[in-house]
């Protein structure tokens, strides 16, 4: 999968998908303390390493908790046998976030043609939110759905 | 109901705020009110640590019931507990 900022050769046959999430920083927060298993059922061991070593982990753990969520929205499919630990946030050489897919979701991905996942996320003391876009190099959306590359001609085919 | 449903259904009705008599079998999670992702991972997360068993993600991906969801549960406690025969 290219690195963000990846363009597709042909732009009418590029597709924008777009996931947003928020969540409360108590809520995550109270997950994480459920169980021993908890931290490891949503992060990666690097991700948990990165969230601890923050002046403040639980914000960091939401941030990362909301990127993948909008991940799953973006990719059209809600956490439902998508495995967390599948979407693993990291920072690139410059410091911004960076998706790593393994597994089904990597496969998800490939089916949908994604070029270039690029994450955002902000945080106040009690909220944590973010953004994902994926462009995709296939007008197809792997669900059967057609006729949306012809919305950036400016035609649509219902 | 036995005993794994009515933890099972406490878990849900506790987490999720929805009344133990309004939870039937055949109601869909995703139509319970204020039913969010991280909500039903919470519910995920207390019943694996109660019964003392894991819910492989994968195995969620096409629950839509409460009652598949309680059924689920029923057979990963069932597998949990069954002594392998020599």
């Amino acid at each position: 999968m290219a690195s963000a900022g990846a363009a597709c050769d042909d732009l009418t046959l590029m597709r924008i998908r777009h996931g947003v999430d928020v969540e409360e920083v108590r809520n995550v927060a109270a997950l994480l303390v459920i169980s021993d298993r908890a931290r490891s059922r949503v992060f990666t061991e690097e991700e948990i390493r990165c969230c601890e070593r923050a002046p403040d982990p639980v914000r960091r753990f939401t941030g990362r908790f909301c990127a993948k969520e909008a991940l799953f929205k973006a990719l059209g499919r809600g956490w439902q046998g998508m495995g967390w630990t599948e979407a693993e946030l990291g920072v690139d050489e410059t410091d911004r976030p960076r998706f790593v897919l393994h597994g089904k979701l990597k496969a998800r991905a490939e089916t949908l043609g994604v070029r270039s996942i690029d994450v955002s996320i902000s945080h106040t003391s009690h909220l944590a939110m973010a953004s994902v876009i994926l462009v995709c190099a296939s007008a197809d959306d792997g669900d059967g759905a057609v006729g949306r590359r012809d919305l950036i001609r400016g035609t649509r085919r219902s | 109901m036995n005993d794994i449903s009515t933890i099972v259904y406490r878990i849900i009705s506790e987490t999720l705020g929805t009344p133990l008599s309004e939870l039937r079998g055949d109601l869909a999670i995703r139509s319970i009110p204020n039913v969010e992702s991280i909500k039903i991972l919470n519910v995920i997360l207390k019943v694996e640590k109660v019964l003392e068993i894991e819910i492989p993600d994968e195995a969620t991906f096409n629950l839509e019931t409460v009652g598949q969801f309680d059924q689920l549960v029923q057979d990963l406690y069932t597998q949990r507990t069954e002594v392998p025969s020599r």
